[in-house]
């Protein structure tokens, strides 16, 4: 659930700046990832990416590959994207 | 073509939540809650109706019979479908054994720390022993409550549009009022912990909502209660929260006449202390001597009658039900209700959190082609931050650890469920 809640906001910061850099198609977003714990469940990065998939499904970022990067710390951050 | 981000950092969920508010930022927690990924309702789209009240209890773990159960009324609102009494009483002791699994977690694992200054409740279970062990055992209480009625403790799978799959045992009925009957006289112990926690002193005019059944202290069923005016029902109180073009224009901000409101067991006790019975009368008339309390941090206390006051309803209830003498068929649900026309209806119970509702539409085939739930979170959120406004500058002259110990203590005294508001 909370993989599903940060995936929507990977794919949403994304798709703005895609549309700011006027990118046809997303191939890769990378990102950094630490150790985010909720409610007692860690966000993995295999979740991340099944909802990330399920999300950007139809978007100019369908068929990009989800490079997560693991750091420490309990934040997260919209690396790059390529495309 | 690649670019380069250089994003800062950010906190997920709660945490990210809690964040932006000690940093002083309460617009925009309040703007992420409420701009959050909302899947729930696009899920429902196109499943049947009674795929509703099964999908839409996974919006959160801690309340999962709250949305399994208003998810229920509004489709049975929508379908034109009435039940027994029956089975009111029986989804009144699960939306009371909901309370309990709730409070008693919210109270004890959450509450206890910040009052004791302790980080770690895994510490303060070991310094109050006894204590832990009560909350404990009012959470296995719960879970077996739900287990007996609703035929599993959490996502339950026994309650259906029009009754239940099967009928409870009255046998195992009968176990639970006995132990109800013991757990209420460690409740009632436990209760004394709470009662003389150092609430901060505080108050802020606010208005209270719930729902107000003007026969019982009820989480089930009544009319909408402001203190403005008469009670009214359901769907004339929603398009009072915020000026709605149509019923699926919902309140995202939570605003009642233009201005913040709060839902929970405040509101509750608020509204209708007057008729709770039995030893939660007692509490609540030795602590809330005022008609009205505006501190909310009192929210605490008001949780702690409420599990009170459903531990011995519930053994009240289950007499109710047995000298009732329902049939199967009162009890057992029917296969189909499939709707002749297009239709829509509403529904709100009592969460633990506060008022909750949903909102279907369903098709002549008799599929969801809309839906919509309102969680008290959503709705308070804008009550939390006028509090804090009120409540920041008493914090001023505090160290930097002391006032986030005070700040994180008001935003546990709502306790937002994240999950919830953002389905």
């Amino acid at each position: 659930m909370h993989d599903l809640h940060l995936a929507d906001k990977i794919l949403k910061a994304t798709l703005e700046v895609a549309e700011k850099n006027n990118l046809q198609k997303v191939d890769v977003v990378e990102i950094d990832l630490g150790d985010l714990v909720e409610h007692g469940e860690r966000v993995l990065p295999e979740n991340l990416t099944v909802n990330f998939q399920l999300l950007a499904k139809g978007s100019i970022a369908e068929k990009a590959k989800l490079k997560v990067n693991s750091i420490k710390g309990d934040s997260w951050k919209l690396k790059s994207i390529e495309g | 073509m690649k670019i380069n981000i250089d994003q800062v950092a950010k906190i997920e969920g709660h945490l990210g939540f809690m964040g932006h508010i000690l940093e002083g930022d309460v617009a925009k927690a309040r703007v992420e809650v409420h701009e959050g990924a909302r899947l729930i309702e696009g899920i429902l789209v196109g499943r049947r109706y009674d795929d509703a009240p099964l999908i839409t209890s996974r919006i959160c773990g801690v309340c999962p019979i709250v949305h399994n159960i208003c998810s229920l009324k509004s489709m049975e609102d929508a379908l034109g479908v009435e039940v027994s009494e029956g089975v009111k009483i029986l989804r009144k002791i699960l939306l009371m054994s909901q309370m309990l699994q709730s409070h008693s977690l919210h109270l004890f694992f959450l509450v206890l720390p910040d009052y004791f200054k302790e980080d770690e409740t895994i510490k303060l279970t070991k310094e109050m022993e006894k204590e832990t062990e009560q909350a404990l055992r009012i959470r296995a209480f719960s879970d077996k409550v739900a287990e007996v009625i609703g035929g599993r403790a959490i996502h339950l799978t026994n309650t259906k549009i029009g009754g239940f799959g099967r009928f409870p045992d009255r046998k195992e009925l009968q176990e639970l009022q006995e132990e109800s009957r013991e757990l209420l006289l460690e409740a009632v112990t436990l209760a004394e912990v709470f009662k003389d926690l150092s609430y901060p002193d505080f108050s802020r005019k606010t208005e209270f909502i719930s729902i107000t059944n003007s026969e019982e202290y009820d989480f089930y069923e009544g009319k909408i209660n402001a203190s403005d005016e008469e009670p009214i029902d359901v769907n004339m109180f929603l398009p009072r929260i915020k000026e709605m073009e149509s019923p699926f224009d919902v309140v995202k901000r939570g605003q009642y006449k233009g201005d913040s409101y709060m839902v929970g067991s405040l509101a509750r006790i608020n509204n209708n202390k007057n008729d709770l019975k039995g030893e939660a009368k007692k509490l609540a008339e030795a602590f809330f001597k005022e008609d009205i309390s505006y501190n909310t941090f009192h929210n605490i206390y008001a949780q702690m009658i409420e599990v009170i006051y459903c531990i011995e309803s519930i053994d009240n209830l289950i007499e109710k039900f047995i000298k009732g003498g329902y049939l199967e068929e009162d009890i057992i649900a029917k296969d189909d209700f499939t709707p002749k026309e297009d239709c829509w209806g509403v529904g709100a119970v009592e969460a633990p959190r506060g008022t909750l509702f949903h909102i279907y539409n369903v098709g002549s085939d008799g599929n969801i082609k809309k839906g919509d739930v309102i969680s008290p979170t959503a709705q308070f959120l804008q009550n939390l931050e006028n509090d804090l406004k009120v409540f920041l500058p008493d914090l001023k002259n505090m160290d930097k650890e002391e006032r986030e110990r005070k700040i994180k203590m008001m935003v546990r005294a709502y306790d937002p469920c994240i999950s919830c508001a953002t389905h």
